[in-house]
């Protein structure tokens, strides 16, 4: 499975940016790795490239996104999410490995998550983390997922689309939107707890 | 067809003989895909402990291949190393041979940039593994030709689903009230043409008796033998979420005393295809986990999943652990879903692991009054 690591990323995370880029130069299963910066300006862009340097990450592609910052944080993730979507679908990737920069992750999890959506042919396998507001809760929200090809084929990220289904615009909305598509192509989706420990979801 | 695989110059008659290096029938580097339909290969053949001159993961990818081309019934012989066996000869040093025959037996002969050995087995590390892609009916020849280094293994691949079937007892668990009367005609009818073999117990917390006769004459009408029922007999005005924990509670003491390895918990207002538990079992036997729950569609939010033991099969680890008495659940309040929340975050916070699908078992109707 040809895969591609795809994460939107902000100066505002830079508090476990570093931290992040040390896990994914170490994550075993072998996987292209694509940043969408969207911050304000391009210094963040370099920043994250002398963090590369440094944890010896040398495949990697990282865009910038330059938006209004009035536009608020979901439209800033989608779109960028998108431009990974783009990628991945004109590089012939087989699976797009969504993971937010703000969760640690042990290094044999994408192995693990390849394996669970074969057995079972599954279109997303999402992993829970643990939600920052209620740490008793645990929180299945696209922060480490895998999404087969054939689903972005099908769907995009931009937000046009999910007001013309009255949704409000909110972190789970998109991620809603791809899991009920899921269902509609025929293969469900699976969410997995426990599977991938531990996970550590970082905050200031 | 029969494959001798990593044959080297020992050709065998009959067989196609693979080998990275020629001579062969086949040359091909049994690191990649073999070059065969699934289902396709009567016999597979490995001698010289060519499986031990492949990493952790060109086995597990090897194995897996080997499992996917044999046929159902085909047969997988190998002779390797014992592993254990050399390593004492090379720690006794016997024979006087230590740098000579254990040594170049334990790294292999390296004449060449395929010949280094990077694994080793002993005969039930082999069969565990085998076992694993579906592997059955081990049997072991010692001390081929009267060497004792060598272990020679044959097995048999057994289809995924008679190997579940053979190895998972479980209890369907149900309980059922007079309220849903509207679906349980529909439901039993249901339960008696699902297709894995289950045994199944209800527990009925209506108020009195009369409503266990009538589900008895439902079970009758559909041919439902094997079950039972039982009756508990709760004030109806301490709520649904308390005669359901506590029926649940019943069944859970069930599934413990009568030695079943699951509990398939299906809500009785809940009508599925008749392979869901095969899928069920299949799922939680790939991925190892403590519980596997299908969603069903929200009634009250029609384009909601909900995922909340409707239709869950659950390991016996997990009741072992944890119940379903109310006075438990101390951190959430009553509503239809602060039982199965409670189990699923008790099941996480123990270090067990389950999975929620949805869309993967369908249709699923779930039924109103």
């Amino acid at each position: 499975m040809k895969i591609l690591i795809g994460t939107p990323i902000h100066i505002c995370k830079d508090y476990c940016m570093e931290r992040w880029l040390e896990n994914v130069s170490k994550l075993e299963y072998p996987a292209d790795f694509m940043m969408v910066d969207n911050s304000p300006g391009l210094e963040y862009v370099e920043k994250v490239k002398g963090y590369c340097t440094k944890y010896g990450i040398k495949n990697y592609k990282i865009e910038h996104l330059e938006l209004p910052m009035e536009q608020g944080v979901f439209e800033r993730v989608a779109r960028s999410r998108e431009i990974i979507r783009q990628e991945v679908l004109s590089h012939d990737y087989d699976a797009w490995f969504s993971w937010e920069c703000d969760q640690l992750i042990p290094t044999n999890s994408l192995g693990k998550l390849v394996d669970i959506i074969k057995s079972g042919n599954f279109q997303i396998v999402e992993v829970n983390s643990w939600a920052r507001e209620f740490p008793d809760e645990p929180n299945t929200d696209g922060g480490v997922a895998l999404f087969k090809r054939e689903l972005l084929e099908r769907h995009s990220f931009i937000l046009e689309s999910r007001t013309v289904l009255g949704v409000p615009s909110a972190w789970e909305t998109g991620e809603a939107k791809f899991r009920e598509q899921a269902i509609k192509n025929g293969g469900g989706y699976v969410k997995v707890y426990g599977v991938i420990s531990p996970i550590y979801h970082l905050d200031k | 067809m029969k494959l001798n695989l990593g044959c080297g110059k020992e050709h065998k008659e009959g067989y196609v003989n693979i080998d990275i290096q020629e001579p062969c029938d086949l040359k091909h580097d049994l690191r990649t895909p073999l070059p065969f339909a699934d289902d396709s290969v009567d016999e597979i053949f490995s001698e010289g402990n060519v499986i031990s001159l492949f990493s952790l993961k060109e086995w597990r990818d090897l194995k897996k291949e080997m499992a996917r081309v044999l046929k159902v019934g085909g047969k997988l012989e190998i002779i390797l190393l014992d592993f254990e066996y050399v390593l004492k000869a090379f720690l006794d040093n016997k024979n006087g041979e230590r740098w000579g025959l254990w040594w170049l037996t334990i790294f292999s002969g390296q004449e060449n940039e395929y010949n280094f050995a990077k694994n080793g087995f002993t005969y039930e590390k082999l069969v565990a593994d085998l076992f694993d892609e579906g592997m059955v009916n081990f049997s072991r020849k010692r001390e081929i030709g009267g060497d004792p280094r060598f272990i020679h293994l044959i097995c048999y691949k057994q289809s995924h689903d008679q190997k579940i079937k053979e190895t998972m007892k479980i209890l369907i668990g149900t309980p059922i009230h007079e309220c849903k009367d509207y679906a349980m005609e529909r439901w039993l009818e249901n339960v008696s043409k699902l297709e894995y073999p289950a045994d199944f117990m209800m527990v009925d917390n209506s108020p009195g008796l009369e409503y266990v006769e009538k589900v008895k004459g439902y079970c009758t009408k559909y041919g439902i033998k094997n079950y039972k029922i039982e009756h508990l007999e709760i004030n109806q005005a301490q709520g649904a979420d308390e005669r359901i924990g506590r029926s649940r509670e019943i069944i859970r003491q069930e599934v413990l005393s009568k030695g079943y390895d699951a509990w398939f918990s299906w809500e009785c207002d809940q009508i599925i295809p008749l392979n869901t538990l095969d899928k069920l079992v299949q799922l939680m036997e790939e991925g190892n986990f403590a519980m596997v729950s299908q969603g069903s569609w929200s009634r009250k939010n029609p384009a909601n999943p909900e995922n909340e033991l409707g239709c869950a099969l659950i390991k016996r680890v997990c009741l072992e652990k944890y119940s379903f008495l109310l006075e438990e659940y101390w951190d959430l309040t009553r509503s239809w879903h602060a039982g199965a929340r409670w189990f699923k975050n008790r099941l996480l916070k123990g270090g067990d692991s389950y999975v929620e699908i949805c869309g993967v078992i369908t249709p699923i109707y779930h039924l109103d009054g």
